[in-house]
């Protein structure tokens, strides 16, 4: 027979779950698991991020608590390279047929041939980027997929179903329109957007939809949308003087274009956390799982802390990569004429490594500030409404079918 | 003491989202997972996976994403009595654990090891393979979308290419052209030349696709006799007959995919390729750079002129680079061509000609150096 200490408090499901989320993870367990995982990622020159997305998935996951349960995440590395591969076979037809393709029409037609003053070989790299800018968001979709097909919640999956193509063209021509009205018409291709994701998401047979309306998100944005249209107008003059002036010899040039980079930067990294923390509020009071929604409350200044954080990361790291980069100079002076031309191998090694060590660090400053603290801030802050529902949700048939595990790894591998 | 073999806990069967309460016994080969309804499962522990979760609690699974199903528990006693009855935690699973981690790590070092070298000696031999099967008329037009790109990175004022200004540039350019003709009659080209004198202050000469030669006017000035230009024209017709540039336009795309394929930056792979393609593409450009310094050699020495002309040139060139970088030698991981100072021993060390013939007369020579005069 079982011997219970007093002290301990029964765990049972008859425990009222209060609808509240918390964060269990320390910033100390999560940043153990980025240093074990940095050295792995230089060393592989990045082919070990499909580990460090598990691992990370894995932790913030399963520290995450939903009215008293956890999340699981039960992804495997090995089918996120795999989805990755599948990429690449796809996409080595696309980069030769779009550079056959320029060659080609140069070929045929000549190299008068151009469109809006601009000869057919010139344009031939735009195409290719026309092409891989839907094939990002494609790729996007299906991680999300993933995402959800592997998140476990009280032993349930979630879902996403239907195509993915009609979340491509929707977010393609969406995003021209939100360009050509310079960010006006951002709230209602969002709620569009967010619509049509959460229609073709699912919890267990509990459908998902977005009741959040783009009238409510422009309320919500419309003061720092003005604001940031005001301090980026002189951009536009700055950008015509500019390119007016000739940039390699005029220092007039070289002011004007620090001036917009300045302007430019400035605006966007101060204002994006603040409009990304009125975006997230909005999304979670808009999400539904049949009965269940959602409220968070958290406070903007906390949701951008982190953002400033990682800048100055940014700052300290572009410090010390500078500095490392006039040491290996002068060390290069020093070493190339005792090593001749074995210096090419340890010149290769050394930018290889240098490239990937910056990339790798930039990464993990933002997983650490960004993505860490806002993850924490919104479970933390999360209140569930109908919590209820989820006692009667059943997992749907197939929901892991081979189809889907399948299409649902195709990912360009970022975390 | 003797250890607990039963406490309670919650379970999730995989197909409700309704938690149970449920007692969960450690049987001999199993663990029991019974409400008092009635018995519902038993996991067989090798089958059984902890997951990770807060340090409260304990959290089972299945192994191998099998099933969905879910059993936590958070009576500590009973959680530590799972734990070493089914040995997680034990050091021999933390090590096994370290070992496949350690594993994953060395094989996909090894592949991105493997990917490099296959990059480095099999993208040469591909672009050597696939040149041949490109038509000269597209190579062409692929030169003529460079010659629009090397038109607009010249800055000089007034018309950039020379020949045209005065008498004096007119004369410049007919001595220009005779010596071109004469070391390309040498040549045996598959396709004619192009060739253009350009007016810019920066020394160089190049070739690019399709047959387009270029020689600046102050690589002209810099040279120290006819045969001098003449050995690197030459060189640049060497570049032309073997289809350097177009080798090099598939071997750089290659290498482009396969860098994209080892660090997946599939849209940003600018900044990828400036630290990694650079260095490997300058390894493959470098050794094309001595295949046409051997070309353009042996068409000075068809032509009965001084073959260590050149060599003379390259030794100059190699004194200055050595002042401009106090000392050092040049040659560094991102130079598209060898070391100086190596080219003119390479080239010393060919036998000369006989009896060596001037290419150009003296005054040929002079009206040379003023094609590009303005006069």
């Amino acid at each position: 027979v079982a011997t219970r200490g007093a002290d301990v408090t029964e765990y049972s499901a008859t425990v009222p779950a209060a609808g509240r989320g918390h964060f269990h993870g320390t910033k100390a367990e999560y940043r153990r698991i980025l240093w074990r995982d940095m050295f792995a990622l230089v060393v592989t020159l990045g082919l070990y991020r499909f580990w460090v997305t598990n691992n990370i998935r894995r932790h913030l996951w399963s520290r995450t608590e939903l009215a008293g349960q956890q999340l699981d995440y039960n992804g495997d590395p090995k089918e996120l390279l795999i989805g990755f591969l599948v990429l690449l076979v796809a996409l080595a037809p696309i980069i030769i047929v779009t550079a056959m393709l320029g060659w080609i029409a140069g070929f045929v037609w000549g190299g008068e041939l151009a469109i809006g003053g601009l000869p057919l070989g010139d344009i031939t790299p735009y195409t290719v980027l026309g092409l891989l800018i839907p094939l990002a968001v494609l790729t996007l979709y299906q991680a999300r997929r993933y995402r959800l097909h592997h998140t476990v919640f009280r032993g349930l999956c979630f879902r996403q179903t239907g195509s993915v193509w009609g979340f491509v063209l929707r977010s393609v021509l969406w995003s021209a329109v939100v360009l050509a009205t310079l960010g006006f018409a951002y709230p209602w291709a969002r709620a569009d957007i967010e619509r049509y994701k959460m229609r073709q998401t699912w919890y267990g047979d509990i459908h998902g939809r977005f009741e959040g309306s783009g009238g409510e998100l422009f309320k919500r944005g419309f003061l720092i949308w003005l604001v940031s249209l005001i301090l980026l107008a002189p951009a536009v003059p700055l950008y015509v003087t500019t390119a007016r002036l000739d940039a390699a010899n005029d220092p007039g040039a070289i002011a004007f274009l620090t001036l917009l980079i300045l302007d430019v930067g400035g605006v966007s990294l101060v204002v994006y956390p603040f409009l990304r923390a009125r975006v997230v509020r909005w999304r979670i009071a808009g999400m539904r799982f049949g009965a269940l929604s959602f409220t968070s409350d958290f406070s903007t200044w906390k949701f951008a802390k982190p953002y400033f954080k990682f800048y100055a990361w940014l700052l300290l790291i572009a410090v010390v990569v500078s500095l490392l980069g006039v040491i290996l100079y002068l060390i290069q002076a020093v070493l190339l004429p005792m090593l001749g031309m074995a210096w090419e191998v340890v010149g290769v090694i050394s930018a290889l490594v240098m490239y990937f060590s910056t990339a790798t660090i930039i990464t993990f400053a933002f997983q650490g500030t960004v993505r860490f603290e806002t993850w924490r801030l919104i479970v933390d802050s999360l209140v569930l409404h109908g919590v209820d529902q989820l006692d009667r949700a059943k997992s749907s048939a197939g929901t892991l079918s081979r189809r889907d595990r399948a299409g649902a790894a195709i990912n360009l591998g970022g975390f | 003491m003797t250890a607990q073999t039963q406490g309670t806990g919650v379970y999730f069967d995989g197909v409700s989202g309704a938690p149970q309460s449920v007692t969960v016994t450690l049987e001999h080969s199993a663990l029991a997972i019974a409400s008092p309804a009635g018995a519902l499962a038993r996991w067989d522990y090798p089958a059984i996976d902890a997951l990770p979760a807060p340090a409260d609690r304990l959290r089972l699974g299945l192994a191998g994403n099998r099933s969905t199903a879910r059993i936590e528990l958070r009576d500590p006693a009973f959680a530590a009595a799972i734990k070493q009855h089914v040995g997680f935690d034990s050091p021999q699973r933390r090590a096994g654990e370290r070992r496949r981690r350690r594993l994953v790590v060395a094989w996909s070092a090894a592949g991105v090891a493997a990917m490099m070298a296959i990059g480095v000696t099999g993208m040469p031999l591909v672009a050597e393979l696939l040149a041949p099967l490109i038509p000269y008329a597209m190579e062409i037009r692929l030169g003529e979308d460079t010659h629009r790109a090397v038109l607009a990175a010249f800055d000089e004022p007034g018309p950039w290419e020379c020949g045209d200004e005065g008498p004096m540039e007119r004369a410049g350019k007919a001595a220009f052209l005779k010596l071109i003709r004469r070391v390309e009659a040498e040549a045996h080209l598959p396709i004619p030349i192009r060739p253009f004198l350009v007016r810019t202050s920066e020394d160089n000469a190049f070739a690019g696709p399709g047959g387009f030669v270029y020689v600046n006017n102050a690589f002209i000035l810099n040279s120290g006799s006819a045969e001098e230009l003449a050995g690197v024209i030459g060189h640049e017709l060497g570049h032309v007959v073997f289809r350097h540039s177009l080798k090099r336009y598939l071997h750089n795309l290659g290498m482009a995919y396969l860098v994209t394929m080892i660090v997946g930056d599939v849209v940003t792979g600018g900044g990828t390729l400036f630290a990694t393609g650079t260095v490997l593409n300058t390894r493959y450009s470098r050794a094309n750079e001595t295949e046409a310094d051997l070309f353009g050699v042996g068409l000075i020495a068809r032509l009965g002129a001084d073959i260590h002309a050149t060599a003379r040139m390259w030794d100059r060139r190699a004194a200055a680079e050595k002042q401009e970088l106090g000392g050092f030698r040049a040659t560094s991981v991102d130079s598209t061509h060898p070391d100086s100072a190596a080219r003119a021993a390479a080239i010393r060390a060919l036998p000369n000609v006989a009896n060596p013939q001037p290419i150009l007369t003296a005054e040929e020579w002079q009206a040379l150096r003023q094609a590009c005069s303005r006069k």
